[in-house]
């Protein structure tokens, strides 16, 4: 497998449309759902995989063949996903004061929310607290490290993660109380 | 139902983990028609870089050209043995080579304006012993009547070997420091980018007549001298691909030369000295100064020289003939020949070396309009504006090429350092007896901002 996703980065580098068509086949689902974390909708998700593999095939020759391509190519989706966000919706400054014994607990419904439901309340957040959860949460970046990528400072990036975390928190117990009332019913 | 609580986070983070979802058809498609249209333009974009490095070896070499046909003739003219080097006769008959005395038969009017006293008179001539009449200015009579031979060579410095080899090795560690630089693709397609420069520049000519034309030229070439000036630009750029791009602006281009070796009277008792033993019988015969660049106009009535004598003088004056003895009361001075240019170049660059620190070279031409035209007096400690060359075009065209570093400093802040060679492709002195044309070994630094 991994021979075979090397012949067709060197055949991308090469500029072969069917290598790049390949490597399309290969990496576009994973990318799309990536994408799909940090659109609003699917449309504005296939705007930011067609944007970011374009980035992908056009700077590819500077791939240097270290680490992960798969996470060289998460990277550009995700840059490229946020520079087009930045140019929709500018970061707004917040600065909230988080309580450090804030409650982000839910019940564990992870049995009855499937990975659909789940991106669904994450595409519901406001593109900000959006872009700050999937980056802390999803990727694993710090706050100073979101701040450098965002242009936001670390402050209100802490704001835009509490404010996430509530909002989802909220979205959850509703989900959970409203399927509860229909199990309720059902039987 | 579970009634265990977990972490939000973890939630999310377990819950999305290896998502996959196949995006919609239309997506590839998308990309496909995008890299169909990028192929296209790449051909375009590979005409243009060919025809980039045309322009610029083309404008290198006619550069290049332009210098050593100069010097050629210039070292041919001074070779010890002329029947080995120079093309030229051994000997030359004198009577086609007066060429001070011709420019200044051209210019007699204005030796009539002259007045005769309280003048400051000037030789344009490097200094010498005492030499006949019948030679023409900086040769030696030849013991056959009616022939001059070529003066003494003057000796030759050569680079000394080892220093060359030094900086090339210099240079080429460099080029290799920044072929490893691991920071790559930093310019980007479709940007703007405006910038400021300053400038340090030596200016110089190259000049250019017929065959006759070639004595007076080495004489001009050895008086004459090129000039160090300071000057700036502000330009703007606009990335055509990730290498390509196109710049224009507006330069402030300070050419000019300087004429060396005059010597600078203020007795008048020097004007009965040459009219006394002027066998000609031309009592007094100054003329305006004549250089390979034009004539030289006095801007005003009056000039004041501020010199022991506090004199004044209504004119200003060269003699037309080499002084027969110098006097002992005579200054050296200099002219300095200023001119200046505003410039709007159209320039192509291309990074040779796409790097953080890069290596970009360019070529292109450039419409300049005359702005200043001074002449400048240089006599002990003073400096005194005394005119301006006549006749001179007031446009021009330049050719210009270069090649220099650019280093990425942030996300859009450029720092450059570019030496420059812009030279003149038409003459600016279209009456002149030479074909004057300014050219200038420039040094750009400055810092630009990507938008």
């Amino acid at each position: 497998m991994t021979d075979n996703i090397d012949e067709i980065i060197k055949g991308c580098i090469a500029g072969d449309r069917r290598s790049q068509e390949e490597l399309y086949g290969v990496f576009s689902p994973r990318m799309y759902a990536i994408c799909l974390q940090y659109a609003s909708d699917s449309a504005e998700a296939g705007d930011f995989l067609q944007e970011g593999f374009i980035t992908v095939f056009a700077k590819i020759k500077s791939y240097r063949w270290e680490g992960s391509f798969e996470g060289w190519v998460r990277k550009i989706m995700i840059n490229t996903a946020l520079q087009i966000i930045r140019k929709k919706k500018p970061m707004f400054v917040i600065n909230d004061e988080i309580t450090d014994n804030a409650d982000y607990e839910v019940p564990d419904v992870q049995l009855e929310l499937e990975k659909e439901d789940l991106l669904s309340l994450v595409q519901s957040l406001p593109a900000n607290q959006r872009i700050v959860f999937n980056l802390f949460v999803i990727e694993g970046y710090n706050h100073h490290e979101i701040a450098d990528m965002t242009g936001i400072s670390e402050n209100t990036s802490k704001s835009h993660l509490h404010r996430a975390r509530i909002t989802l928190k909220e979205l959850v117990i509703r989900y959970y109380t409203r399927e509860n009332q229909i199990m309720r019913k059902n039987v | 139902m579970s009634d265990n609580k977990r972490h939000i986070d973890d939630l999310f983070r377990r819950g999305l983990a290896g998502h996959e979802t196949p995006p919609p058809h239309d997506i590839w498609e998308g990309i496909n028609s995008h890299l169909s249209r990028n192929q296209r333009s790449l051909y375009a974009r590979r005409i243009l870089r060919v025809a980039a490095v045309i322009l610029l070896l083309l404008g290198f070499g006619g550069g290049l050209l332009q210098i050593f046909r100069q010097d050629s003739i210039t070292k041919n003219y001074l070779s010890p043995d002329p029947m080995v080097k120079s093309p030229e006769p051994e000997s030359v008959p004198v009577p086609a080579l007066p060429p001070l005395t011709e420019i200044a038969q051209e210019s007699h009017d204005d030796a009539t304006r002259s007045a005769s006293t309280g003048r400051l008179l000037i030789s344009a001539l490097p200094e010498q012993g005492p030499i006949s009449q019948d030679a023409a200015p900086g040769t030696e009579k030849d013991p056959v009547p009616g022939r001059i031979k070529a003066p003494e060579p003057k000796p030759l410095q050569l680079p000394d070997h080892k220093a060359v080899l030094h900086r090339a090795r210099q240079r080429e560690n460099y080029i290799a420091a920044l072929t490893y630089d691991d920071q790559a693709n930093i310019t980007e397609k479709g940007k703007w980018t405006a910038g400021i420069m300053f400038t340090s520049s030596y200016s110089y000519r190259s000049l250019s007549a017929g065959e006759e034309g070639n004595l007076s030229r080495i004489h001009y070439n050895l008086i004459e001298r090129g000039l160090l000036n300071l000057s700036g630009s502000f330009s703007f750029s606009y990335s055509i691909s990730g290498r390509l791009s196109i710049q224009s602006g507006l330069d402030l281009l300070r050419m000019g030369q300087s004429i060396d070796g005059l010597q600078i009277f203020d007795n008048p008792s020097v004007v009965e000295l040459l009219r006394s033993d002027d066998k000609e019988g031309i009592p007094g015969n100054t003329q305006p100064v004549s250089n390979s660049m034009g004539v030289i106009r006095s801007s005003g009535q009056t000039v004041i020289v501020t010199d022991n004598y506090d004199r004044l003088f209504n004119d200003f004056a060269a003699v037309s003939s080499a002084p027969l003895r110098v006097p002992k009361n005579h200054k050296s001075g200099s002219i300095d020949q200023d001119l200046n240019y505003f410039q709007v170049p159209v320039v192509l660059r291309y990074r040779i070396i796409d790097r953080k620190t890069g290596l970009v070279a360019s070529g292109g031409f450039g419409l300049s309009y005359l702005a200043g035209n001074r002449v400048i007096l240089r006599y002990q400690e003073e400096t005194i504006e005394i005119g301006h060359t006549s006749r001179l075009r007031g446009f021009g065209m330049t050719g210009i090429m270069g090649i220099g570093i650019e280093h990425k400093f942030r996300n859009n802040i450029l720092f450059t350092f570019e030496p420059r060679m812009i030279h003149f492709i038409n003459p600016v002195n279209p009456d002149g007896y030479h074909m004057y044309r300014p050219y200038s070994l420039s040094v750009y630094g400055g810092v630009s901002y990507n938008f």
